[in-house]
């Protein structure tokens, strides 16, 4: 297989192995959605952890702006799913525009730790401090107010599946050409070596704050299918204790790899699906992952497939992918 | 009145906790450049262990001196067995490892002591009356004063002893002091043995205080980061005055607008961070 | 007075007690090579760094085509054909060497006040970039290596690297901080021919060590000690300096 065929069928053979898998395993439709709804959150987590070397302990914040954008808008303006969603791209957009100027100049370490910090702030404005507009812990409840969609009727479970699988390939096939844009390699240019970047006449600032900016588009993207896969939304989706959850799931992929992302989301969440069966609370799992995942296994589920396929000419072109940096 | 003067007295209380469990994460940084942040198993595992001793024998000085010790002991462990094999990486890397040893730690303690919140009572109940009726709970007043204690010895032991000295030489130049005779290597398991206890001490004086579950080392990690944070990664000074401030926050603002408990010493990092990207002492590493 | 292309009046760089550079005067034709040489922690890097803009100097004026650039920001410097390369080497090691190659080429080419132009542009695919690094890669002798990713070669073919990013750049005036150091004498070889062939058509500054090396390709040398010029004018004259002698080679008289 080379790479050129591989960037054309790679997002199909993604998706038509959803649909057979749908197809095979009929029951677990909302578990495939979510699969399809997760990827699109991590390839939002692994610009910033693959591409420009930043670990956000915060995303489940831009997930849960995404998601609250789309449930008020239902709740309050109208009943447009499309329109919704571009709401949350637009609020997404518009988030990153106030954060990036402070975010950007920060040391990733400060950049990791004040992103927790957005986190706890996001869960007290919807929990506390927008209570009469959302409910605060008892949720906002919008089912009822979403419109039909022509042709594809989205509110149904099963074709949301597809719509979301339309996304996910739209999605894909946008990233991959980042991926090889003269911005995705300024992108990990600059992860690799600011100060060069700089003295080649670049804008650093520039290229981390566009590099943000899609980042948290795409988590609030999926923060809204979130919203309207469930129907509701409560404050629990902006936890705290759900950042590891985006990490672990894009560290098991392969950081920094376009298609890394997926197999990331089905990976961490088929484990879930697993273990939850017979444990209920499974921190302990995720904590032994965590680390067999960073030291043993650290270019991720897309890294063994790369060296399986012999896409990888050996020993020349091996990549070492480091978390960070 | 005495609303505002108890309020500053229990907000010094709450810096005394704050102050122990964070310095684990400011000397951790420090000395090695690692976000330690399994560090909160250490206050987790304190204030279970009071627990378990407290039920088992009745005293709370046996409980919080287990608490310490296997505080240190967890310390000891997870510094020779991991942090050690990972001082030289980046950054992220051992802020992603410490923190799955952290989950680690929070899955051992549903395990052993289930999901269900275990109840501390206090082990002194007597009530200090000050002038103007201002009354405060004397455990309050302990905490003070074991936290005052704590920082008075841990700057002794930084700026007095050769253990400091050479600690502040290892950071600058570790080939230097490795070539003196020093080894470097026992020296930071040592501070960090220290700071680990003292995290577990802070487990268990906090331990009365609050529900003690499985996931209180997880909002007591986050108001832990928002000290060091704040007063600058490394800085044990900075530590202790941000431990200061957010004790006045939570408790001050807490008693103005309740939510500023929880929210308040989010606020003040944040734009602190915005307006002094390294804290209030942190130097620009 | 002619013109010259860069010039420093009395600059100085104070970290605290230390001055790392003690009032230099400096002064370089267009298409000249002039090496700065002298003993480490004599300011060589320090002095480079002011030229470039990583330090602003305390005392003293910079000047660029006899325009003052002392207060100019390190990416207008770039713009006006200022170009460094770096002690330790500086590229993009999680990246393929063409790509290194294409980003450097790729800056100077297009307007980088429009990042947007950069997700339309694919390196592998836009022509003119594609000849560029094409006859950047032979010219250096990396055509073999072109899609190895870079944290993978040896350090002598990532130091060769660096100079093609710069040569790639065109820059007015090449800025070359030890381009030697670490590497074969087969690899230094190597980026002498290359450095030869500019000889006279750019204007060149090097900080090395490598004496024997560095006097086949500049005709100036400039020797720095303690933080100050103490002799400067054609090679042999200057090495043979008694000034130079006491200090540099520490040879009496």
């Amino acid at each position: 297989m080379n790479k050129k065929l591989l960037s054309i069928l790679g997002p199909v053979i993604i998706v038509a192995l959803m649909i057979v898998f749908r197809y095979l395993f009929p029951n677990k439709i909302t578990f495939l959605t979510e699969v399809g709804i997760f990827s699109i959150y991590v390839m939002g987590n692994n610009i910033l952890m693959g591409y420009l070397g930043y670990t956000s302990f915060g995303q489940p914040f831009y997930l849960s702006v995404g998601a609250y954008s789309a449930a008020i808008f239902f709740a309050y303006f109208g009943g447009n799913i499309f329109l919704a969603i571009i709401v949350a791209i637009v609020v997404g957009l518009l988030l990153s525009l106030v954060l990036a100027p402070g975010l950007m100049r920060l040391k990733s370490s400060y950049f990791t730790l004040i992103n927790a910090a957005l986190c706890m702030i996001g869960v007290f404005i919807f929990e506390r401090l927008l209570i009469d507009v959302t409910n605060g812990n008892d949720g906002l409840w919008f089912r009822g107010n979403m419109a039909a969609t022509p042709l594809l009727d989205v509110r149904y479970p099963k074709n949301f599946f597809f719509f979301v699988l339309l996304i996910l390939l739209i999605a894909f096939y946008l990233y991959q050409k980042m991926d090889k844009s003269a911005f995705g390699i300024s992108m990990k240019a600059t992860k690799a070596n600011p100060e060069k970047m700089t003295f080649l006449g670049y804008n650093v600032f520039k290229i981390r704050s566009i590099g943000y900016a899609i980042s948290i588009m795409m988590s609030t993207l999926a923060g809204s299918l979130y919203a309207i896969n469930f129907g509701f939304v409560n404050p629990n989706l902006g936890e705290n204790t759900r950042a590891i959850e985006v990490l672990l799931a894009t560290l098991i992929g392969g950081v920094g790899s376009v298609f890394g992302p997926f197999f990331g989301a089905l990976g961490f969440l088929g484990m879930k699906d697993i273990v939850s069966t017979f444990m209920t609370r499974w921190e302990f799992v995720v904590g032994v992952l965590t680390i067999i995942v960073l030291f043993k296994f650290n270019r991720g589920i897309w890294g063994l497939i790369e060296d399986g396929a012999g896409l990888v000419q050996r020993g020349r072109n091996k990549k070492t992918v480091k978390v960070g940096e | 009145m005495e609303i505002w003067i108890t309020a500053i007295i229990y907000g010094l209380a709450s810096s005394g906790i704050l102050f122990l469990v964070s310095l684990a994460l400011s000397i951790g940084y420090g000395l090695m450049r690692v976000v330690n942040m399994e560090a909160m198993v250490y206050y987790s595992f304190g204030a279970y262990v009071t627990y378990t001793i407290m039920s088992l024998t009745g005293s709370f000085i046996l409980g919080a001196l287990g608490g310490m010790l296997v505080g240190a002991g967890l310390g000891l462990l997870v510094e020779t067995q991991l942090l050690r094999k990972i001082y030289n990486r980046e950054m992220m890397f051992t802020m992603v490892v410490t923190f799955g040893v952290f989950m680690i730690g929070i899955g051992i303690i549903q395990f052993v002591w289930g999901l269900e919140p275990k109840p501390v009572a206090s082990p002194i109940s007597g009530i200090v009356k000050f002038f103007g009726g201002v009354q405060i709970p004397a455990y309050r007043l302990l905490i003070i004063v074991i936290a005052v204690i704590a920082y008075i010895l841990i700057q002794l032991m930084m700026n007095k002893t050769i253990i400091g000295k050479a600690l502040r030489a290892g950071i600058d130049n570790r080939e230097n002091v490795e070539g003196l005779g020093v080894n470097i290597n026992k020296i930071f398991t040592i501070t960090f043995v220290v700071a680990s206890a003292f995290a577990g001490l802070g487990g268990a004086l906090n331990a009365p205080l609050v529900m003690v579950g499985p996931y209180m080392g997880f909002d007591m990690l986050l108001f832990a980061f928002i000290t060091v944070i704040l007063g600058g990664l490394g800085s044990i000074k900075g530590t202790m005055v941000a431990a200061l401030i957010l004790g006045q926050v939570i408790n001050v603002g807490g008693t103005i607008w309740a939510p500023l408990a929880t929210v308040g010493p989010f606020i003040v990092m944040f734009f602190t961070i915005l307006i002094r990207p390294t804290g209030l002492f942190g130097k620009d590493i | 007075m002619s013109t010259s292309l860069i010039e420093t009046k009395g600059v100085s760089k104070i970290f605290g007690a230390f001055t790392a550079v003690d009032k230099v005067d400096f002064a370089i034709e267009e298409n000249d090579a002039v090496g700065i040489i002298g003993p480490n922690g004599a300011g060589k890097t320090t002095f480079i760094n002011i030229l470039t803009g990583n330090f602003i100097p305390e005392e003293g004026r910079i000047f660029y085509m006899g325009k003052d650039i002392t207060d100019v920001r390190i990416e207008k410097r770039i713009e006006m054909g200022i170009f460094r390369t770096f002690q330790l080497v500086h590229v993009f090691d999680n990246v393929s060497v063409y790509e290194n190659l294409a980003l450097s080429y790729y800056r100077k080419e297009e307007n980088r006040s429009v990042p947007l132009n950069m997700f339309l542009v694919n390196f592998l695919k836009k022509k003119d970039i594609r000849r560029k690094v094409e006859e950047a890669l032979e010219l250096f002798h990396l055509e073999k290596k072109m899609d190895d990713i870079v944290g993978n070669l040896s350090l002598g073919n990532q130091k060769k690297l660096e100079i093609a990013m710069a040569w790639i750049a065109d820059p007015a005036i090449f800025i070359l901080d030890e381009p030697f150091a670490g590497i074969s004498d087969h690899e230094i070889d190597d980026i002498l021919v290359i450095l030869k062939k500019l000889h006279h058509k750019k204007t060149i500054i090097i900080v090395e060590h490598k004496l024997s090396k560095l006097t086949e390709i500049v005709d100036t040398l400039c020797v720095m000690h303690e933080g100050q010029v103490i002799a400067s004018g054609p090679c042999e004259e200057t090495l043979n300096n008694p000034e130079v002698r006491k200090s540099y080679w520490k040879i009496e008289d």
